[in-house]
């Protein structure tokens, strides 16, 4: 198992070439994982066979049962799903910001690669939306061949751009997707808390079930600098020089309390809310999504 | 800023210790590191006056350090303030002085000699800048090491290695006449002598009691510590050829324990640097034993060795080893001045003399007989003795050729009788003479009681043999008669009549001595030529002057030797080499040779004929018997100017004083400590 999460590492990841060769590893490596996890069944699986009736779909015979005992039976699965889900990627010019060796973005990108590729493997329809302060890219959800193709391709080539504002492409996805189904939003979340929660309330009413994944990286979560820093801001002109060590507690207090917002606000409109640390492996997103995902049957 | 000065500013060469943090400030500033940050609003709105003020603390930092440093720095360089406000040792007003270190021999128990270094050092250091300081080392010598009028603390830097301990003993009325001499001649009217000594008494023997400090100069003792050690010497040794057998003889060796405990020691003898004897001798606190080394072989024209005292504590080792040499037996010629000749040969002057000396079976002694009117055709120097026997007067110039002889270690015994003429001995004789003669004063007795000889000093070669028992009875011979004489100090005289006066006296003048037998050589006065007494005891006092001065010879360190005395003729200087000790050989500038600084034995060699002679340190100074405190300061009172005020300190005293005087260190290291703590505490809260 540890051989196998090892490709769920962000930096491993990040070496790979290819993103539908990204969201493959991980999520491959992920399911054989799960053959040792708790987590076994929740994927698509066989529930039984069933005499052929006129009218099922021949597609569906299995020929080997056939060849063994010469009658002709239909292969059933014990759930045939017609989720779409939809995943949100900030891709805001504060999401390029990375302390290590992957930056926000390309830690969203291969959630949203990730997921996508293991929600299209459970036959359900995924679709992508790439925003900063507006829509910049939407592709609907589907379940085809060559769909996933255009999704990866998109991910490869997001650059981040831009200042953000969430509340604004939230409400615009919310008033786009008529279909009730599912929003992953991956974001840094830089923006104001209650216009955020506000545009999320607004895809919870459309009918949406919804994931928040609060992609930070592990310098924002623990702001570990030192020497006198002149901070520059990503999303503006702004500099601000300062001594860190004096300043740590306040920004930690000022992060968390920004955090527990979102984590309250999303709590309240029964979303799930989850802080990842870009530093960290990509299972717990997954795991997290899974979770979601048996809870809502 | 008035006096003041430091005592090692060597150590202000730490104040470059003062950049590193400067240094490290520079390198290290801190230069805020541009970071293009996304959660920019989570951090505080105020940052640059934070900012600042941390640059504030930094800068407040960095000059805490600098300035702890420095302190630091002039703290181990030991400030004080030389004026009386701070209770400076040498007053306000600028002065001369004169530091006098002993270098005697004694000096070299323990580590006294480097406490007396320590002691003079910190004297320097703390002197007064505008003093003018002059430090002499002193033993039987004084030799100025250095003369200082502004740099006294770079003089106390280098003394130690221009202060060496010598072998000589102890003078301190001439160590402050030099150090007075000195004094004189400097403007200033404040002038002051401080003597770093162990302060044995035996230093004061030559101090004349009437001798004072010129006006205005006062003394000042500094006595190291001292502490109570075992001493064993080798004080004297006497070395004598067997009557019948001239290449054996007997060794005596006097051993003293100076200490207050008892010594177990081992008494070498070596002859030649050979081995030959050895004596283990138990000494009770102050005993002076008398070790006798028999029947040893004296083999060759010229003899030296040395006897040597081991003790395992023994602390000072200069006294330990006697050296001696000894020439090849030849007789004694003695010249005889009879002033009573008489045809009736009994009742010559000299007649029992001259019987008993010219003995055909010891044939060691060879008399010759003259009178005083014949005396001015004799050459003195060809005799080793001169014996004056109840000589009526003698002429000057007969006077000035004996002064010359004795200085130049001639023996001269002058015996009485009834021809004296005390005036004219009294008027010619004063720089012979161990005493005066009293104006008429035979003194007679009747013949039926007589005096006898009641004390002898049985340490004297004279005497020493009759200290053995079997010997010839001092108390059977009965004097009827003698001249009463003073002595010029106690000490000279070696017997006494039972009725108190005088019977023998000595007086060492130069290389020569003078023995004063104050009754007569025939029967006349005594009955002594019919007793066993007679020849033994004129036979030693023939030896003890001719012997020790011609035989024997045997100097001490820091004392001339006249060269053509020591080779027995006269030869030019310049062809003379004298081999020291050390192996060294040098040429002597003159007659007197002074640079007799070690003991051991020499060598003169002079147209291929090479003598030997022994130079001994100074058994005085062997006694290491101190003079206490109270001494000490009423001594320094009695020597100095009235008008000087005068305080004896011990050298620990001394130290503890310019420690106290130099408590401004302590201050600056707390000061400096402070300044650190407070930088730890401001740096604990300084961000970087």
């Amino acid at each position: 198992m540890a051989n196998t999460l090892r490709f769920l590492d962000p930096k491993i990841l990040s070496k790979i070439s290819g993103m539908d060769l990204r969201a493959r590893t991980v999520v491959e490596g992920f399911i054989y994982g799960l053959h040792h996890s708790p987590y076994r069944g929740f994927s698509v699986e066989f529930a039984e066979y069933r005499e052929y009736t006129a009218g099922d779909d021949i597609r569906h015979i299995d020929w080997k049962v056939f060849a063994r005992s010469d009658r002709y039976y239909i292969k059933e699965f014990e759930e045939e799903t017609n989720l779409s889900c939809h995943i949100l990627l900030d891709t805001s010019a504060s999401m390029g910001y990375k302390s290590n060796d992957i930056s926000k973005l390309e830690y969203g990108s291969y959630l949203a690669a990730s997921l996508g590729y293991l929600i299209f493997q459970q036959r359900d329809g995924v679709g992508l939306m790439t925003f900063d302060n507006e829509v910049r890219q939407f592709i609907p959800a589907r379940n085809r061949r060559g769909h996933m193709l255009s999704i990866f391709r998109s991910l490869e080539n997001i650059e981040p751009d831009s200042s953000t504002e969430l509340s604004l492409p939230l409400h615009q996805i919310a008033e786009t997707v008529n279909r009730k189904g599912l929003i992953i939003v991956i974001s840094d979340l830089l923006d104001d808390p209650e216009t955020v929660i506000r545009g999320l309330q607004h895809i919870r009413f459309r009918g949406h079930d919804l994931i928040v994944f609060h992609v930070l990286d592990s310098a924002e979560l623990t702001f570990p600098f030192k020497n006198a820093t002149k901070f520059v801001d990503m999303e503006g002109s702004s500099e601000m020089l300062t001594i860190p060590t004096m300043m740590r507690d306040k920004y930690m207090e000022r992060m968390n309390a920004h955090i527990e917002k979102f984590k309250i606000g999303c709590g309240q409109l029964q979303a799930d809310y989850h802080v990842l640390d870009t530093s960290k492996p990509l299972d717990f997103a997954l795991f997290s999504y899974l979770t979601h995902r048996s809870r809502k049957g | 800023m008035p006096g003041f000065t430091l005592l090692n500013s060597l150590f202000l060469w730490g104040l470059t210790a003062a950049a590193v943090p400067v240094i490290i400030h520079l390198i290290k500033r801190n230069r805020a590191v541009k970071v293009n940050f996304a959660a920019i609003r989570f951090l505080q709105v105020e940052p640059d006056e934070r900012y600042k003020s941390q640059r504030v603390k930094q800068l407040i930092l960095l000059l805490m350090r600098v300035v702890a440093l420095i302190i630091l720095a002039f703290a181990f360089a030991r400030p004080f303030f030389a004026d009386k406000n701070t209770g400076a040792f040498w007053g306000e007003q600028s002065s001369a002085k004169v530091i006098l270190i002993d270098n005697s021999y004694s000096m070299q128990r323990s580590d006294n000699f480097q406490k007396a270094v320590a002691n003079a050092q910190d004297l320097l250091r703390t002197t007064n800048p505008r003093d003018r300081v002059a430090v002499m080392q002193f033993s039987g010598v004084s030799e100025v090491v250095g003369d200082v009028e502004t740099n006294a603390r770079g003089l106390a830097n280098t003394l130690g290695n221009r202060l060496q301990v010598s072998a000589r003993a102890t003078n301190f009325q001439q160590a402050m006449q030099s150090a007075e001499t000195v004094l004189l001649e400097s403007p200033n009217s404040e002038r002051m002598i401080y003597i770093i000594s162990d302060f044995q008494k035996s230093g004061w023997e030559s101090l004349n009691p009437y001798w004072r400090l010129t006006e205005g100069i006062g003394v000042n003792f500094i006595p190291v510590e001292n502490e109570n050690t075992i001493n064993v010497g080798v004080v004297d040794v006497l070395v004598t050829r067997d009557e019948r057998q001239s290449s054996r003889g007997t060794i005596l060796a006097r051993v003293q324990n100076f200490s207050e405990k008892k010594a177990k020691t081992a008494i070498h003898l070596f002859i030649k640097n050979k081995k030959m004897s050895l004596r283990n001798v138990n000494l009770e606190p102050g005993e002076e034993h008398t070790v006798k080394f028999s029947k040893v072989a004296l083999r060759g024209v010229q003899v030296s060795g040395y006897v040597s005292a081991v003790c395992e504590d023994d602390e000072l080792s200069p006294d330990n080893n006697f050296y001696f040499t000894l020439e090849n037996s030849q007789k004694v010629k003695i010249l005889a001045v009879n002033g009573e000749p008489n045809r009736d040969v009994v009742k010559d002057e000299l007649f029992y003399l001259e019987r008993a000396v010219n003995l055909p079976e010891i044939a060691k002694y060879s008399l010759e007989k003259t009178t005083p009117r014949k005396l001015k055709s004799y050459n003195f120097s060809d005799y080793r003795v001169i014996l004056l026997a109840n000589v009526k007067d003698i002429k000057r110039k007969t006077v000035e050729r004996l002064k010359f002889y004795v200085r130049n270690g001639g023996g001269l015994i002058l015996a009485l009788g009834d021809q004296v003429n005390v005036n004219i001995y009294n008027s010619l004789l004063e720089e012979l003479s161990p005493a005066v003669f009293n104006n008429r004063a035979f003194k007679k007795v009747q013949r039926e009681e007589g005096v006898i000889l009641a004390e002898m000093d049985y340490r004297h070669p004279v005497f020493r043999l009759f200290a053995e028992s079997g010997q010839s009875d001092p108390g059977s011979v009965r004097f009827y008669q003698y001249i009463h004489v003073t002595p010029s100090q106690p000490e000279v005289v070696l017997a006494s009549f039972d009725d108190g006066g005088a019977a023998i006296l000595e007086r060492k003048i130069g290389d020569g001595k003078v023995l004063l037998f104050t009754s007569s050589l025939d029967n006349e006065w005594n009955n002594m030529p019919v007793k066993s007494l007679y020849l033994p005891l004129f036979y030693q006092m023939i030896q003890y002057v001719a012997a020790e001065s011609k035989g024997q010879k045997s100097y001490l360190v820091g004392n001339p030797v006249s060269l053509p005395g020591i080779i027995g003729s006269q030869i030019p200087v310049e062809k003379m080499t004298i081999k020291l000790p050390s192996g060294d050989e040098v040429k002597p500038e003159s007659d007197f040779f002074e640079a007799l600084n070690e003991p051991g034995i020499y060598e003169l060699t002079a147209k291929n004929k090479s003598s030997y002679f022994a130079v001994n340190v100074d058994a005085k100074e062997s006694n290491l018997t101190a003079l206490s405190p109270n001494d000490l300061q009423a001594k320094a009172a009695e020597l100095s100017s009235p008008d000087v005020q005068v305080a004896s300190i011990n050298g620990s005293e001394l130290s503890g004083q310019i420690e106290n005087r130099q408590k401004l260190w302590r201050f600056a290291i707390l000061f400096a400590i402070l300044l650190l703590v407070g930088e730890t505490w401001l740096g604990n809260r300084t961000y970087r």
